[in-house]
C-alpha cells in the first residue's frame, strides 16, 4: 500500500476489504425487507420435521446474498481519468459512472455504526443539478477518504481556477431537527392514516399466517377460548389498534425525518433526512412553482408547521413533486418563503373575501341535495329513524363552509398572490403570477345570476381554487395573470 | 375596487372576457346528437339485459321506474346538450387561446401559448363522418390534456396546430 498522503488516484482500485462486510450488510437488509414474511413463517412453523423446500430456498437465498456481495465488492473500481472520476461496478449488468470534476458540488464523508466499528468511511459525491448520478464509494479507510475528498475538491478548484477565483459560499444550514422536534411531529401527526395502515398490516399478517397454518390457526384460537374474549373486548382492541397506530406513525416519522436538515445554497435548498434510507433532495429555487405552509389544528396549537415546495420535475415536466419541510418555529417560515416570494400579509395591495352566499350554497350542493336523494332510499325498506341521524350532516357541512369562508383570504401583490384558507387547520399558499400555466373560470347558473365566479389557477406544481368571488374580481385576476404570463418570457422552470 | 397599485392599471389590461367567441361548427351538434343516441341505446340495451335475466325485477314497479329514469336521463341530456352547445365557443388571441363550454357550470379556459408543451389533433370516428377534428393542448403539471377544442373543421384544426407549433417555436416556453 502507498504511504498515506501519496495515493495515486489514477490507478484503478477497490474499496477497503472491510467493504465486503458492508456490502453483505446492505444486501441482507434489502433481502430481509422483501422476504420477512417468508422467514417469519419458516421460523414459527411447527409440526414438520427436517428441512423442507422453504428452508432450502432460504439457504439458497443466503448463498446468493454472499455471492452478490462478493461480486459487488470485487467488480468495483474507482479511479481518475482525464479530469473525470470514474466508477465501474457490476458483473452481470455493468455500470460505468463518469463524473467530471467541474460538476462536483460537494464531497461527503459518512460513517454508520458498522463503518465506525471497522474504521472505514463512505464517500458520497454530489453533482450539480438534480440529475441522480450521485456516486457512492461504500467503504474506504478513513485517511484515504479524507485524502480523496481534498484531492477531488482541490482538483476541481484548480480546473475552475481560470473561471472562478473563490470557492462558492458554503451551504447555509437553516433548519435541523432534534429529537424533541421529531417527538412533537410524531404526536401531532394525522393518526387516522396510520390507523388504516395498521389495520391493513394486521389483515395481511392474518392472511399470511392463515396461508401458512391453514385452518389450524382458527381452530387454535377457538379452542383456547380466545375468540370469546376477543369479542367481549372490542373496546380494548380498538384502544390497542389506536395505540399501535400512534406508535406506527411515530416510528414512520422517526425513520423519515431522522437527522433532518435543510441548508441553502445560492441556487437551491438542500434537504437531507432518513434513518434507514437516507435521502437527499435538491430543490432549485427556479423549480418551485408555488410554495405553501399548512398545519392541522393540533399542530397550530403547538406551533408546528409543514412548508411545502410544489415543484415540477425537470425531466418529466408533467410530474409534480411535493417536498415537505417540517418547521418547528414560526419564524423559520419567512426565510423559506423569501427564496420564492415573501409572504404577502403586510405588503398586499388588496384583500378579498369569499361571497356571503358561499356557506349555504355549499351546504345545499354537498349536503341537502344528496340527502334529499339518499334519505327516501334508506326508508324504502320500512321506517327507520336511525337514518335521520344523517341529517346532522347538514349543520356539519354548513359549519365547515362557514368557517372556510371566515378564514379565507386572497391577498394580491404585483408579483404574486397569497391564499389563506382552512377550516380547523390553516394553509397559506403563495403563487407568483408568472408561474401560472393556465386559468379556468367557472360560473354555475346561480353564480351567473348573482354575478359571482369560481376561478381555478393551474401551475406546473398543482392548482389553487378561489371560490365565490365577484365576477369583476375573477376577470381582473384572470386578465392580470394572463398579462403577467404573456408580457415577458421568464423561465418558469 | 382598488385592485393593484401597479404601473399597469387594471382597466388597461387586455380583457379576455370582451373577446367575441367563435361558435363551433354546427356539424359538431350533429356529432353530439349521435353520441347521445348511441349512449342512450347502449343504456337501454343494458337495462333490457338486466331485466330479462333477473326475474325479481320483472314487475310493473321496477320496470316503470327504470323506464322513467331512462326517459328522464335521455331528455335531460338532450336539453343540456343543446344548451351547452350554444355556450361553446373559442377564440385565438395573439398570445393565448380561449375556450368556453358548459351550461349548468359554464367554464372558460384560457391558456397562454408560451405555456403550451405540445398539441395534437384528434379525430374520432363520428367526427370523421362530418370532417371535424379536435385540437388538444397540453400544459405542464397535469398529466391529462388541459384544453380540448372540439368541433373544428379538420383544416381549421391542422392550421391552428401548425400556427401554435410555430408560436411555441418562436417564443421559447420558458424552460431552462
Amino acid at each position: 500500500m502507498n504511504p498515506p498522503g501519496n495515493y495515486d488516484w489514477h490507478i484503478p482500485q477497490r474499496q477497503a476489504t472491510a467493504g465486503i462486510i458492508i456490502m453483505l450488510y446492505k444486501t441482507v437488509v434489502t433481502v430481509l425487507k422483501s422476504l420477512w414474511v417468508l422467514i417469519f413463517i419458516v421460523v414459527f412453523r411447527t409440526g414438520q420435521s427436517g428441512p423442507g423446500f422453504l428452508e432450502y430456498m432460504i439457504l439458497g437465498i443466503a448463498v446468493l446474498i454472499l455471492v452478490q456481495s462478493l461480486v459487488e465488492f470485487f467488480y468495483f473500481r474507482f479511479y481518475m481519468l482525464n479530469d473525470e472520476l470514474i466508477i465501474k461496478k457490476g458483473f452481470l449488468s455493468k455500470k460505468h459512472i463518469a463524473i467530471p470534476l467541474r460538476k462536483i458540488q460537494a464531497v461527503h464523508i459518512e460513517q454508520g455504526i458498522l463503518h465506525q466499528l471497522m474504521n472505514v468511511a463512505k464517500v458520497k459525491i454530489d453533482t450539480a443539478g438534480s440529475e441522480k448520478t450521485e456516486a457512492v464509494i461504500d467503504a474506504i479507510s478513513v485517511p484515504k477518504a479524507e485524502q480523496l475528498k481534498t484531492f477531488l475538491l482541490d482538483e476541481r478548484l484548480a480546473l475552475a481556477g481560470e473561471v472562478m477565483e473563490k470557492m462558492p459560499p458554503p451551504d447555509k444550514l437553516i433548519i435541523s431537527l432534534g429529537a424533541a422536534d421529531i417527538l412533537k411531529m410524531g404526536l401531532s401527526a394525522n393518526h387516522i392514516q396510520a390507523f388504516f395502515i395498521v389495520l391493513a398490516f394486521f389483515m395481511s399478517l392474518y392472511e399470511n399466517l392463515r396461508e401458512a397454518f391453514g385452518n389450524r390457526l382458527e381452530d387454535a384460537i377457538e379452542e383456547s377460548g380466545l375468540y370469546q374474549s376477543l369479542i367481549s373486548s372490542v373496546p380494548v382492541l380498538v384502544f390497542v389498534v389506536l395505540i399501535v397506530s400512534v406508535l406506527v406513525s411515530m416510528v414512520n416519522i422517526m425513520l423519515k425525518y431522522h437527522d433532518f436538515s435543510l441548508a441553502e445554497t445560492p441556487q437551491a435548498f438542500k434537504l437531507k433526512s432518513g434513518l434507514i434510507n437516507s435521502r437527499q433532495f435538491v430543490v432549485p429555487f427556479s423549480r418551485i412553482q408555488f410554495i405553501s405552509w399548512e398545519a392541522n389544528w393540533v399542530r397550530r396549537l403547538i406551533k408546528f408547521y409543514n412548508v411545502e415546495f410544489h415543484q415540477a420535475t425537470g425531466s418529466q415536466v408533467n410530474e409534480k413533486q411535493k417536498i415537505k419541510v417540517p418547521v418547528t418555529r414560526p419564524e423559520f417560515i419567512a426565510p423559506l418563503f423569501e427564496r420564492y416570494h415573501a409572504l404577502i400579509d403586510d405588503s398586499a395591495h388588496s384583500e378579498h373575501h369569499i361571497h356571503s352566499a358561499y356557506p349555504w350554497r355549499r351546504t345545499l350542493m354537498t349536503a341537502i341535495l344528496p340527502l334529499v336523494i339518499i334519505l327516501p332510499i334508506t326508508q324504502t325498506g320500512g321506517w327507520n329513524a336511525w337514518w335521520l341521524l344523517l341529517l346532522l350532516w347538514i349543520p356539519y357541512k354548513y359549519l365547515n363552509a362557514w368557517f372556510y369562508r371566515k378564514n379565507f383570504r386572497l391577498l394580491v401583490a404585483p408579483d404574486a398572490f397569497q391564499v389563506n384558507s382552512g377550516i380547523w387547520g390553516r394553509e397559506v399558499q403563495v403563487v407568483k403570477w408568472y408561474k401560472i400555466q393556465h386559468v379556468k373560470l367557472q360560473q354555475s347558473i346561480y353564480q351567473r345570476r348573482k354575478g359571482l365566479a369560481t376561478i381555478r389557477i393551474y401551475t406546473a406544481g398543482g392548482s389553487i381554487r378561489i371560490p365565490y368571488i365577484t365576477l369583476e374580481l375573477a376577470y381582473l385576476l384572470q386578465n392580470y395573470a394572463l398579462y403577467e404570463v404573456e408580457r415577458l418570457h421568464r423561465p418558469w422552470l | 375596487m382598488d385592485f393593484l397599485n401597479h404601473p399597469v392599471l387594471p382597466e388597461s389590461l387586455p380583457r379576455a372576457e370582451a373577446v367575441e367567441l367563435k361558435p363551433l361548427s354546427p356539424d359538431y351538434l350533429k356529432v353530439m346528437r349521435w353520441q347521445w343516441l348511441i349512449s342512450m341505446f347502449i343504456l337501454l340495451a343494458i337495462l333490457g339485459i338486466l331485466f330479462s335475466f333477473i326475474p325479481t325485477l320483472q314487475q310493473p314497479l321496477p320496470i316503470a321506474m327504470a323506464g322513467g329514469g331512462w326517459l328522464l336521463v335521455a331528455v335531460a341530456w338532450y336539453v343540456l346538450m343543446h344548451k351547452s352547445f350554444a355556450n361553446k365557443g373559442y377564440a385565438i388571441r395573439d398570445k393565448d387561446v380561449i375556450y368556453r363550454t358548459g351550461w349548468i357550470v359554464r367554464t372558460t379556459h384560457t391558456c397562454p401559448f408560451n405555456r403550451i408543451q405540445h398539441s395534437t389533433v384528434a379525430i374520432g370516428p363520428l367526427e370523421r363522418q362530418y370532417g371535424l377534428a379536435r385540437l388538444v393542448l397540453f400544459t405542464a403539471g397535469s398529466s391529462s390534456a388541459d384544453m380540448r377544442l372540439p368541433g373544428l373543421t379538420q383544416e381549421e384544426a391542422q392550421n391552428l396546430k401548425e400556427w401554435i407549433t410555430k408560436k411555441i417555436a418562436d417564443e421559447p416556453t420558458g424552460q431552462l
